[in-house]
């Protein structure tokens, strides 16, 4: 009784040891996806950083059409800002920037 | 010699600074009339100089970034970095225009101090308006709900909404 005892457990053993094996390989698979995952999404972040790049490139010109922008919401009472904060930062500019001295 | 700095990029430059002077100047006659129109209690003149202000400072940057590219294309000749490039620099290095780059360092200079102190009365005008508001404001919320007097013929102490006492005279 005891041995068969024994082997229905050693039985139950292996059963339990391959369906770990297989849940094991099933979690490499997936993980092995997520990081395919996670390189495509690296390489979103690459696209968009080199996008960002070109945008700092361009900035001049993205400045000047922001301000464009700002005029016309200005023009149209659409913009509020601190003047005075703004004011305060150019006499600043003025007093103490490198350009100036 | 002008320390290979075509002619041309040092006459934007020029034109480009006195621009920025006249909009400075613009500036300084702006926070005058804000002065006055603070003092006369202007609402609408002053709500007008607000919005020459910002467009004035909005004209202002928008000459600050021409310069930049100005600095940036002399760099770029010169083989030099931008932060080296200031009104001294042009002085020494463009001799035939050094008068010019000086007085203009000399008039920017006196222009800011000026602006500069402007600013900081009207800031304060504007800070002692807005007490004199709040504190009259005080006066009417308290009034509307206790009386001035108890009944032991005191005056009450009266707090402000900020908790501060700004009444505490006995009788």
């Amino acid at each position: 009784m005891k041995i068969e005892l024994n082997n229905l457990s050693y039985k139950k053993l292996v059963r339990a040891e391959k369906h770990e094996k297989k849940q094991s390989e099933v979690k490499d698979s997936q993980d092995s996806k997520e990081s395919d995952t996670e390189m495509v999404r690296f390489s979103d972040d690459l696209k968009k950083a080199e996008e960002k790049v070109i945008d700092v490139l361009n900035y001049p010109d993205k400045r000047t059409e922001r301000i464009e922008k700002l005029k016309e919401m200005i023009k149209s009472g659409k913009y509020n800002v601190d003047i005075h904060k703004v004011t305060e930062k150019v006499i600043e500019d003025l007093l103490y920037g490198k350009f100036y001295q | 010699m002008t320390r290979n700095i075509p002619e041309s990029l040092l006459q934007e430059m020029i034109r480009s600074l006195e621009k920025e002077l006249y909009f400075y100047r613009d500036l300084e006659s702006l926070l005058i009339s804000e002065r006055n129109a603070l003092v006369n209690l202007d609402n609408e003149e002053l709500t007008e100089i607000n919005f020459k202000k910002e467009s004035l400072l909005l004209n202002i940057i928008e000459v600050k970034n021409h310069r930049e590219k100005i600095i940036a294309e002399i760099c770029e000749i010169v083989k030099i970095q931008s932060n080296v490039v200031n009104l001294s620099y042009l002085a020494e290095n463009c001799p035939e225009y050094s008068d010019i780059f000086n007085d203009f360092k000399y008039k920017f200079k006196k222009l800011g101090k000026k602006i500069e102190s402007l600013n900081e009365i009207n800031k304060h005008v504007i800070n002692s308006s807005l007490n004199f508001i709040k504190s009259s404001l005080n006066i009417i919320y308290q009034g509307s709900n206790r009386s001035t007097y108890s009944s032991y013929g005191k005056i009450t102490m009266n707090h402000s909404y900020t908790g501060i006492p700004f009444c505490n005279n006995k009788v």
